[in-house]
């Protein structure tokens, strides 16, 4: 299978730290609070560095292979049959956090701005835009990612520069007696493995035009999304109290309301900061449509490429439309992070381990 | 036939992305902009809502003089309750347009419901997504209802316009005020404020401890709690003793608290111009009317924060940085009324602006 490799290594980060990031802006923090309270930075951390390991592990899996994604080499190294199984796993693993990403995208598109539009409206818009996104395959798709950034990294330096101000980190003292109990509930277990940054190595490697320096690109990528994660972790804990944050869906969009710019035209950004996190779903659905064609295509050989890519963001938008609760929603997401462990974890630490012990016959 | 089906596509979706089926127009928005909060008996609360009354647009003419000479017209709706939401609930329904709280500015709370506490109504202020967090808090002399009732205007153009360039005037917002709700630790303050003669009074400052204004002080020592927390205290103006003839309006302060085991150490500096001298020319005239200024400054520091240690008010968060430092707070409400705090007052006068001492 000969591919065109025209992905730069920035645009490789790029898209590491977007599939990074994910929804956690608006997603599992409420979690965090009501469990690790003021110690839910040391959650972030420890997700961090198991992310570090599994993502240069991952890379370092892939590496020799220049043709072929993780669907292939999952076959190379272990068979037909576990390539086919990985690959379901992936897909499902892609139309569920499609679902799950574009229900999260909504509440937030509700809350903050589009209050009298139905949400199968918002959502199919959203999908559609997202379509175009990736309609022209993985290398359209990084560099609209780097386009996206241009966007993003201003926004999100003025964002959280305000943000900043009005902290007190302080209040996340002292930093000794962590409550080492809560961090083993199911629920901050599960954010431990909803970094996501290992997908990238998987699917979007085989189309690098060089991999030279890859691991400290994929290393820069994933601390510069640990600092982004952190601060939006953090911040409303110091803002605010953790016992006020605890009751918030959106902690991060009410602290931006504190956000006072007397200087400018526009004197509050938190209306316009929901166009930021829209942007950075847009990002995370394209990220895992992509998934879903590339695990497909590992396993057959895929004659029409965008229908397989229309049939997977119809089912991710009707999983969205389906009638859950807030609640049910982060417990769908509790679940998928545990099935992510799976995928972001034990494979590329399997897989690592299958590559060393068949050093040197790899091709 | 691909482009023909994007544009129907497109054209079927212009309908319902602005959700044309429950559109509710601007002028059927209740502009809600104050709000006050009352204790009226035991467990009983009034809710007076301020609501901005636009009249209908004549020629492209929006606003309209109101007979106080200020561009905003107000009414005011109040209910009673057991809670804030049935309050709500029942406003809702005196209200003729789509109710919404998203444009509120300020909340006022009657001078009992400050002393009886806000932790109760902060978990409905708090959830309610629509509520703005920066809005600010103000407590009133008497009840928040009459004041809103007196108010025409003013208070709603003062919070929008004219807060930040009253000198001595403390602001407070919700977002800030939070942490003290929530932390019996921190302490906060919200400014007070009275309507008279159709004037705006701003009278002081409420100190509060543990949600309950515990400590009402007037617009003098109102300067002190300025020193204590204020990041910019611009133009507050400090007299030297009683007869009020020498003047020094500060124009930059720095406060560094040093916190020990066994007591705290709070170094005030300030800097500013002199502006009225009634001490004798001396070649020292300066270092003396510095020093004179520094030790009143400083005796009426003592003197409040005496007051504010009875009361529990701990407006420099001692307990909390203790708390932060992993020392034992299990008493600290009983220990504070006891700790040790020492002031260190340093006063510059600064030359320029055509002002030579």
């Amino acid at each position: 299978m000969s591919r065109a490799t025209n992905i730069s290594p920035g645009q490789y980060g790029i898209v590491l730290v977007f599939a990074t990031i994910a929804i956690h802006p608006f997603g599992e923090q409420m979690l965090l609070y009501q469990t690790t309270g003021r110690f839910s930075w040391l959650a972030i951390c420890i997700a961090y560095l198991l992310s570090v390991v599994s993502t240069l592990l991952a890379t370092w899996m892939m590496k020799p292979y220049t043709d072929d994604n993780v669907i292939g080499v999952i076959r190379r190294l272990f068979g037909r049959a576990v390539s086919w199984g990985f690959a379901l796993m992936f897909v499902l693993a892609g139309v569920a956090w499609g679902g799950v990403y574009l229900r999260q995208f909504w509440t937030m598109i509700h809350a903050t701005q589009l209050k009298q539009t139905p949400v199968f409206v918002t959502n199919l818009i959203m999908m559609l835009a997202v379509v175009a996104l990736v309609w022209h395959g993985i290398e359209g798709f990084a560099r609209a990612s780097q386009l996206l950034a241009l966007f993003l990294v201003p926004a999100m330096l003025l964002l959280l520069t305000g943000l900043i101000q009005n902290a007190n980190f302080a209040r996340l003292l002292p930093l000794s007696d962590p409550p080492w109990g809560a961090f083993m509930e199911q629920r901050v277990l599960s954010f431990f493995f909803a970094f996501k940054g290992t997908l990238v190595p998987f699917f979007f490697m085989p189309y690098l035009r060089h991999r030279k320096h890859i691991q400290l690109w994929g290393f820069a990528s994933l601390t510069l999304a640990f600092l982004f994660i952190g601060f939006i972790i953090t911040l409303p804990l110091a803002i605010f109290h953790v016992d006020a944050v605890k009751i918030w869906i959106l902690p991060i969009q009410k602290s931006v309301g504190t956000v006072l710019l007397p200087f400018f035209p526009i004197h509050k950004i938190s209306f316009l900061t929901p166009i930021l996190w829209h942007m950075l779903v847009m990002a995370d659905l394209g990220i895992m449509l992509l998934i879903v064609t590339q695990s497909l295509g590992g396993v057959i050989r895929l004659r029409r490429e965008k229908t397989v890519l229309l049939l997977a963001a119809a089912c991710t938008y009707l999983l969205s439309l389906f009638p859950l609760s807030f609640i049910q929603v982060v417990q769908a997401q509790i679940y998928l992070s545990l099935y992510g462990a799976v995928l972001f974890f034990a494979l590329p630490v399997l897989g690592a381990c299958m590559k060393g012990l068949r050093r040197g016959t790899v091709r | 036939m691909k482009r023909v089906s994007l544009f129907t596509l497109c054209l079927c979706l212009i309908v319902p992305l602005t959700g044309c089926w429950d559109i509710v127009e601007i002028r059927h928005d209740a502009f809600l902009i104050g709000m006050g909060i009352d204790q009226v008996g035991e467990n009983r609360i009034e809710l007076s809502l301020l609501e901005l009354d636009i009249p209908p647009s004549t020629s492209g003419k929006v606003t309209q003089t109101s007979t106080t000479g200020n561009p905003y017209r107000t009414r005011l709706f109040s209910s009673q309750g057991a809670s804030l939401a049935e309050c709500m609930d029942e406003i809702q329904e005196k209200i003729d347009n789509r109710f919404t709280l998203e444009k509120i500015t300020f909340i006022v709370f009657g001078k009992t419901a400050a002393q009886k506490g806000l932790s109760e109504h902060w978990d409905y202020l708090f959830r309610e997504f629509d509520l703005d967090p920066s809005l600010h808090l103000l407590v009133a002399e008497g009840q928040a209802q009459s004041l809103l009732a007196q108010e025409k205007g003013i208070l709603v153009e003062f919070i929008n316009e004219k807060f930040d360039v009253v000198p001595n005037f403390l602001d407070m917002l919700l977002w800030r005020f939070t942490p003290a709700i929530f932390n019996p630790l921190e302490s906060s303050y919200i400014p007070t404020i009275d309507f008279a003669a159709q004037k705006l009074h701003y009278t002081g400052v409420g100190l509060f401890t543990d949600s309950r204004m515990t400590l009402a002080l007037n617009a003098e020592d109102q300067k002190i709690v300025n020193l204590f927390v204020n990041k910019e205290v611009n133009e507050i103006l400090l007299y030297s003793d009683e007869t009020k003839k020498t003047a020094f309006q500060v124009s930059q302060e720095k406060r560094r608290i040093k916190l020990a085991p066994e007591g705290a150490r709070i170094s005030i500096r300030l800097k500013g111009m002199l502006t009225q001298s009634a001490m004798p020319s001396t070649p020292n005239h300066r270092i003396e009317t510095e020093k004179a200024i520094a030790a009143r400054v400083q005796q009426s520091m003592v003197e409040l924060y005496g007051r504010m240690q009875q009361e529990g008010v701990d407006l420099f968060g001692l307990g909390e940085r203790r708390r932060q430092r992993g020392l034992n707070v299990s008493n600290w409400e009983r220990e504070f009324k006891t700790f040790p705090v020492t002031f260190e007052v340093t006063v510059q006068i600064l030359s320029g602006s055509g002002k030579m001492e």
